[in-house]
């Protein structure tokens, strides 16, 4: 199996009992996946003492990604990230380019949310643009390097 | 392209059919708006997070514009208001499906479009009853 190319994105998932079946998307934008924008701190934990002072005990950290695949003309492919956000072993690939180019792959994620809804762009339903947000299943100690 | 649905539903042990045109219809042929069942996600001791889906459900929005006729908003309040209740929709399909559905909305207001009482819109967002584990294969007529 190829890399994923630079600027795409790689569902992979395993529809019930099946191969695992992977589709390439071209990403318009990502945030949070090769640059630390969004992210939250594990364990969440503020404690806060009687003489006012205050630490943390963070350990690690997740990051919290927002895909933006814009407009996915081809319906096959919006059964698959259906499929792909449904899949309980849900991984993905990350193609970087420039400084630090390479990928990342088979990231386990999670969605943010058990409910989506794509956007009509203009009101037109020729126009499903679809934007996923995402935290990464597993938390971190330091940050990628693709 | 408008669409032409029948809302169905049973009053008193009588099935009673009426047919819209809907303006636009969200979620019923593509999978647009969609809610994982059951919506478990899990945190787990160590910081990592994992799913439990077993299925979906589609959520789907049927905008049917104005509805000029008293008895045909009627029949959209006793459509809701029913236990009963599914709608024919065709869509991209050559054979109608008939999808049961259920309203999850204890409160439903109509708009009114430029303030103007004689323009009631009203747009219905029903989820499917039943929990699917794959989408449902349509026959569009560009592949018979």
């Amino acid at each position: 199996m190829a890399a994923v190319a630079a600027g795409y994105i790689r569902l992979n998932y395993t529809p019930s009992g099946g191969a695992l079946i992977y589709i390439d998307l071209k990403v318009w934008a990502i945030k949070g996946m090769d640059d630390p924008e969004w992210f939250e701190f594990f364990p969440a934990i503020t404690n806060s003492y009687l003489d006012g002072t205050k630490d943390t005990q963070f350990t690690s950290f997740r990051r919290k990604v927002r895909v933006d695949l814009g407009v996915i003309l081809d319906r096959a492919n919006r059964i698959a990230v259906l499929y792909w956000l449904l899949d309980n072993d849900r991984t993905l690939d990350y193609g970087v380019a420039g400084v630090g180019a390479g990928a990342e792959t088979e990231k386990p994620f999670v969605p943010q949310f058990t409910e989506y809804e794509n956007e009509w762009v203009f009101d037109t339903l020729l126009a499903r643009r679809f934007v996923l947000e995402l935290d990464e299943s597993a938390v971190l100690t330091s940050f990628p390097t693709a | 392209m408008a669409d032409t649905i029948q809302l169905r539903y049973t009053k008193a042990g009588t099935i009673y059919t009426q047919s819209f045109t809907a303006l636009a219809v969200k979620g019923a042929d593509d999978p647009e708006k969609v809610r994982f069942v059951p919506p478990l996600v899990l945190s787990i001791v160590d910081g990592s997070k994992e799913t439990q889906f077993r299925g979906f459900q589609r959520i789907i929005d049927f905008d049917l514009g104005v509805v000029s006729s008293a008895t045909d908003r009627k029949t959209i309040q006793e459509f809701l208001n029913a236990n009963t209740r599914s709608i024919l929709y065709q869509g991209i399909n050559v054979i109608p499906e008939e999808i049961l559905v259920v309203n999850e909305q204890g409160e439903i207001e109509n708009e009114w479009m430029f303030d103007f009482s004689l323009a009631k819109r009203f747009s219905l967002e029903v989820v499917e009853k039943t929990t699917r584990t794959s989408w449902p294969i349509v026959f569009p007529p560009e592949i018979l």
